[in-house]
């Protein structure tokens, strides 16, 4: 048995051609399934870190049903619980607190619905980007004089509609959480990108002030070292009752429904690939056996059985689809790394997918790429060699010997 | 007692053209030790016969049977593993198998047979020496010429043992001198061992040394007589 698994290893060596032919085949689609599977992966991170960092973050935080319908005194019950919850996790690289409100900015004649959020200048760098992508002006101060006016970053959007700039004053009325009042004037020191958005950003400390919201806190925002940890970390989060910590896809559902659709797709040209591999590998081997079939006849004249026909017949196809197969797998997940460090840019053929704008395709790496797609073609390899395999075997020696 | 034995062996083909009767009631006996030349003119059934008692066909109708056992109760395992172990064969076009070399192709059989690698290795290299072919080992089919290539085809059928050893004209590409040498050494293997040697020839110097010579004619016996050596 061992006698012809080697013999099979040694025929492929000494068919070079038609091993080469083979071989790249199950190599080239190998590594077009791991980077196909890999850009599919990496893109949706990329669509996911740059939906989070805008924003939401990698999770939160926040009193049960915020997220649904917020109201200023719904903030967190016990927001130091919370907040240590959710450092105790090794992944979560950062947490940073957040209140907020929805009231009217005015300047001169405009008036303006928009949210303020109440940041921490400090921690707010480390859950989202906001504060490193401002297109003009500053970010928010550390701190401030008594008699400082009280600064303010604003979103393009929100700040175009006001016909505002860096440096001008924008007043702001909404309610306090005790039901006063709550009115003030801001200084634009900095403008974010984001010229759809109506967000206007403050020191954490100046919004609590201004609503009444001492000490508390409606959302705490985390990062974590990794998207595939979000899970672990939500499941393991244990908030006081009464709040709730929810992932990204909680959060951003419309486009975690997206990725999901999208995903499906992928699988299916994914399938696809291993067909088109499938077919080719059945095809040579096939055409492989055809050519064989007056050396098969000799061999089975000496006294091969059947089953060792299509054990030899397996066994170099196997042998050929690992071989393959590896060095395929190994040649795709070096493409998806250096696309992943690299990526693709779109140049003029951006993607607006589920609100976020794509301007690059980017890979990444994963076990179920690296080592599962591999593994699935050569399997897939072999399982097509099963119809040559069963067509040597059936040979009749004399008419096999005569062809 | 009887390594092959016929009766009434019928092999019909259906062609195109309508039945073709290769071989017609044949019925005889090949006895162990025998030294027998099949002779014919082409398309007197020499090669089907050949293909019967080399166990890799059965007959239309009638019996064969090798070692007492009919070749109609066999299943395809069955008949392997009687090629195997009990016939060699040597194919008039070498029929090496290309990939291997020709110690490769010598060793085969006893791979098949479970041989240990390096007691097969050292069978193969003596046998390939007898023949000789000993400095050309590990040269592939397609190094070698025609008359070496009968040579490995030689040396792996009798490298076995077999009790039976089919051979197509198993001295056509040799110099006289090969074949002689060749002859020799099939001679002493039958003397020695008693092992029992099929040979389809037009070879005067080969049909001069058989001790039975039977002729076919339209697929039936024409002559079947022993020779007293």
């Amino acid at each position: 048995m061992s006698g012809l698994v080697g013999m099979a290893l040694r025929n492929l060596g000494r068919r070079r051609l038609r091993t080469a032919l083979t071989g790249s085949m199950i190599a080239g689609g190998t590594a077009l399934a791991v980077l196909s599977l890999g850009m599919n992966f990496g893109t949706y991170d990329h669509m996911i870190d740059l939906a989070t960092r805008s924003s939401v973050g990698h999770l939160e935080a926040t009193r049960a049903g915020y997220d649904r319908k917020p109201r200023l005194n719904k903030t967190l019950v016990d927001p130091a619980a919370a907040e240590a919850t959710l450092r105790a996790q090794p992944a979560v690289q950062a947490v940073s607190p957040r209140v907020e409100a929805g009231g009217l900015f005015a300047k001169d004649a405009r008036t303006i619905g928009g949210l303020l959020v109440g940041v921490d200048p400090v921690t707010e760098g480390s859950v989202t980007s906001v504060p490193r992508s401002l297109g003009e002006g500053a970010w928010l101060p550390t701190a401030r004089g008594v008699d400082d006016p009280i600064p303010a970053v604003f979103d393009a959007g929100l700040l175009h509609q006001l016909r505002a700039a860096v440096g001008d004053e924008v007043s702001f009325v909404g309610q306090a959480a005790d039901g006063s009042l709550a009115a003030e004037l801001f200084t634009v020191c900095g403008v974010t990108k984001l010229k759809d958005g109506a967000m206007a950003y403050v020191r954490l400390a100046d919004a609590r002030d201004l609503l009444v919201l001492p000490g508390r806190v409606h959302r705490l925002v985390a990062r974590v070292d990794s998207l595939r940890h979000v899970d672990e970390v939500v499941l393991g989060a244990r908030p006081a009752e009464g709040d709730v910590v929810q992932g990204w896809d909680a959060l951003l559902p419309g486009l975690a429904r997206s990725i999901e659709a999208d995903r499906a797709s992928g699988w299916i040209f994914l399938a696809i690939v291993l067909m088109v591999v499938l077919l080719g590998v059945a095809n040579t081997l096939l055409m492989a056996v055809f050519e064989r079939t007056h050396e098969f006849g000799v061999l089975m004249a000496l006294g091969t059985r059947p089953r060792q026909i299509v054990l030899l017949t397996l066994a170099e196809a196997g042998w050929l689809a690992v071989l393959a197969a590896t060095v395929g797998g190994i040649a795709g997940t070096a493409a998806t790394a250096w696309v992943g460090v690299e990526g693709i840019p779109l140049g003029d053929m951006t993607i607006e997918y589920g609100g976020v704008t794509i301007d690059r395709m980017i890979a990444v790496n994963s076990m179920l790429g690296s080592v599962g797609v591999p593994a699935v073609v050569a399997m897939c390899a072999l399982l097509a060699a099963a119809v040559p395999a069963w067509r040597a075997a059936r040979l009749h020696p004399t008419e096999a010997l005569r062809a | 007692m009887s390594v092959v034995s016929l009766r009434g062996a019928t092999r019909y083909y259906e062609t195109k053209a309508g039945i073709v009767r290769a071989l017609d009631g044949v019925t005889f006996d090949i006895d162990r030790g025998d030294f027998m030349v099949v002779a014919g003119p082409s398309g007197s059934g020499k090669t089907t016969l050949v293909n019967l008692i080399g166990a890799l066909d059965k007959p239309t109708s009638g019996v064969v049977s090798i070692d007492g056992r009919s070749l109609a109760d066999l299943d395809g395992k069955a008949l392997a593993d009687l090629r195997r172990d009990r016939i060699g064969f040597v194919f008039q076009a070498y029929n090496l198998v290309p990939v291997l070399t020709a110690i490769e192709n010598v060793e085969y059989v006893m791979l098949l047979q479970g041989v240990p690698a390096a007691e097969r290795r050292s069978r193969a290299a003596e046998m390939l020496g007898e023949v000789g072919l000993g400095d050309l080992l590990d040269r592939r089919p397609d190094a070698l010429s025609g008359g070496q290539q009968q040579r490995v085809a030689v040396a792996r059928a009798l490298v076995a043992r077999p009790a039976l050893v089919l051979a197509d004209e198993p001295t056509a590409n040799l110099d006289s001198a090969a074949s002689e040498a060749l002859m020799d050494l099939m001679a002493t293997l039958n003397e020695r061992h008693r092992t029992t040697f099929v040979f389809c020839t037009h070879d005067p110097a080969l049909m001069a040394r058989a001790r039975r010579l039977m002729r076919l004619r339209d697929g039936r016996v024409e002559s079947d007589e022993r020779i007293a050596r």
